[in-house]
């Protein structure tokens, strides 16, 4: 989650140091740094086969480490015979544009979620978070036969579509999230100053709530991005991404090309993890108010 | 120089049975400040939400200088609003902040810098153009508020408890500063306020308003002197009521007959007066004057006030706390209520 770098502050722990004199508190700081040590092997360790294995020519049982090592796994993955390029170019198109999606839909629904009182709210909350619960295949192997009759099937834009599913409940939260600490008098003063509706919404609104939009943008594209079973289910093969690819290699026993596609595949988790740490945490309160409904 | 009248203006929300503002009928004339008296929860918001357009009414109309508004949009309609909270736009400069409807307007740079340069001169603001709203001081954040909507030169200024935020000195000061700018720049005002003396001090004419309706309109000393009713009377700090009958221009009560200041037709009802106005001690027999039992005696600071009783009537006289220092509890004192001050409910 984008949100982790806030969160990994353990220093911070809040220690009434009046009542607990130096000594205790050190050997607590400790027990925080200890933590944190082994938060990052938790998170770091797994990655170091694979990216071993995407370097290695022969690595067999019981060796440690591969005996050769060469680039051919990463130059056939980085070739167009392989596929790769393009399902990364097809995955970012369908991520970015779930995201837009997610967007038009999301921030709307945010506001309204966040904002106003009416009746049927509770409803609505646990239909926006019942996606989160439910697994998506059950929805899809319904949405498939819609989705037949309707020609979205086997089509990218049905995958667009179905990778809603799963995102929108994140943006859906960030925005509500963001909405319930929003002032829309704001906007009423804007109008009576001589805004249209329009101009109000860009100049007031939108620089207001748009560090959630990115957090909400991060969490779509990430979950879009990783997206298995629906774009299998709904794209019948034919529309083929990365984590497809992967799969593929994977169960096919090229431990080499896995290795190289799976560096490729967290590469956008690392980087949008980087870009939130850095520009978003603590600008904005948007993250934690996740927990806010 | 706008005239602003309201006809019949009612508003009832949505799933409400009772309306919050029902057939309001209210001109304010061109340049002037009218206040909008009342408790909170009266409607006062609601009107001028209407006035800017921000809420539609459910019936009635809204006119400018004889044109109805009411299908103007908001950003068309130049009733530019000051709230309670200064709702500066927290990613501007201030001067940004001030220049934003200007720049709705889409006016040139230049004409946008100089006027927003001068306005923030007015408002004492001068040199803060690029701080950011929250580097400000609250009064000085309501005051960039203000000029804001000011340097629109809005055909009616609509303002909501602007200085209730602020601590007492400073909320006179920006009374003193609001009342200078509306009078030089002559823009009709509506300022909705539930602090009496604010409204006093502030404004041409009084309209008050009690349960969403308007109860009286009228210049502040009016509503002092010649209250409507007696809820009105002792909204404005009225305490006396005698009951009794009036004919030609005498008022029969348990206490005697008192001579009026005017004639009121016969009125049946309540003899009203503000205790400011009771003599005590003139010891005189001219008329008017009668004895009374001073009941207690409360210091208030800068006047002392005396419960009094005649007639079997009670009633409250405040005077300057060094005429009090010989007046002692069961005491008989002379009192006498110039005929001038005396008011007869309707």
């Amino acid at each position: 989650m984008p949100a982790l770098p806030a969160g990994i502050s353990v220093t911070e722990i809040d220690i009434p140091h009046k009542v607990r004199p130096e000594k205790p508190r050190s050997r607590l700081f400790n027990l925080a740094k200890l933590s944190l040590a082994l938060l990052v092997a938790w998170l770091v360790l797994p990655l170091l086969p694979l990216a071993l294995w995407s370097f290695s020519r022969s690595w067999y049982f019981p060796d440690l480490l591969p005996s050769d090592y060469s680039w051919r796994a990463w130059e056939y993955a980085l070739s167009s015979t392989s596929g790769v390029p393009q399902a990364i170019l097809r995955t970012i198109l369908i991520a970015v544009a779930t995201t837009i999606l997610s967007v038009i839909v999301g921030v709307p629904a945010g506001r309204a979620l966040g904002l106003y009182q009416f009746r049927g709210k509770a409803l609505i909350e646990v239909l926006v978070l019942a996606p989160m619960v439910i697994p998506g295949i059950a929805v899809a192997l319904g949405l498939h036969v819609v989705f037949l009759k309707l020609g979205l099937a086997g089509s990218l834009i049905g995958v667009m579509i179905v990778h809603l599913i799963p995102t929108l409940p994140y943006m859906i939260l960030v925005m509500a999230g963001v909405f319930a600490n929003y002032n829309p008098a704001a906007e009423s003063q804007a109008r009576s100053l001589g805004a249209s509706a329009l101009k109000a919404f860009y100049y007031i609104t939108l620089p207001a709530i748009l560090p959630g939009i990115l957090i909400g943008s991060i969490f779509v594209f990430l979950v879009s991005w990783s997206q298995y079973i629906l774009t299998l289910l709904i794209g019948g093969g034919r529309v083929i991404t990365l984590p497809l690819l992967l799969f593929n290699f994977a169960t096919s026993g090229r431990n080499d090309i896995t290795g190289a596609i799976g560096m490729i595949y967290i590469l956008p988790g690392i980087v949008l993890l980087l870009f939130a740490a850095r520009y978003l945490s603590g600008r904005n309160m948007s993250a934690g108010n996740l927990g806010q409904i | 120089m706008t005239q602003v009248m309201l006809k019949e203006l009612a508003k009832i929300y949505n799933g409400s049975i009772a309306p919050a503002v029902s057939s309001l009928s209210l001109t304010l004339e061109s340049g002037s400040l009218t206040a909008l008296l009342g408790p909170s929860g009266c409607g006062k918001s609601t009107i001028l939400k209407m006035i800017a357009g921000l809420l539609p009414p459910s019936s009635g109309d809204i006119l400018f200088d004889g044109t109805s508004i009411l299908r103007k949009r908001p950003e068309q309609r130049g009733a530019a609003m000051v709230f309670q909270d200064h709702l500066l736009f927290p990613y501007m400069n201030i001067a940004d902040n001030i220049g934003f409807g200007l720049k709705m307007q889409r006016l040139p740079k230049s004409e946008i810098q100089s006027r927003v340069g001068k306005m923030m001169e007015l408002v004492q603001l001068g040199g803060f153009n690029a701080r950011k709203p929250s580097a400000l001081s609250g009064g000085q954040q309501q005051r960039a508020a203000l000029a804001r909507a000011l340097v629109t030169r809005p055909k009616i200024l609509l303002l909501d408890e602007p200085f209730s935020n602020l601590d007492a000195n400073l909320r006179i000061e920006m009374r003193e500063l609001l009342r200078t700018l509306q009078q030089e720049m002559a823009i009709t005002t509506l300022f909705v306020t539930h602090d009496q003396e604010e409204a006093v001090v502030l404004s041409d004419r009084i309209a008050l308003l009690l349960g969403g309706e308007l109860r009286q309109y009228d210049t502040a000393s009016a509503l002092y002197a010649q209250p409507n009713d007696e809820e009105i009377a002792r909204f404005f700090g009225g305490r006396n009521f005698i009951s009794g009958t009036s004919r030609e221009g005498r008022f029969e009560c348990s206490i005697g007959t008192f001579t009026l200041g005017g004639n009121y037709r016969g009125r049946v009802g309540k003899l009203t007066f503000r205790p400011e106005n009771v003599r005590i001690g003139d010891d005189s027999q001219a008329e008017n004057s009668f004895d009374a039992l001073v009941l207690s005696k409360i210091f208030l600071g800068t006047q002392t006030r005396i419960r009094l009783a005649a007639g079997g009537e009670e009633f409250d006289a405040t005077i300057n706390p060094e005429d009090a220092l010989n007046l002692e509890e069961n005491m008989t004192v002379r009192v006498r209520l110039p005929k001038q001050s005396l008011w007869v409910l309707p």
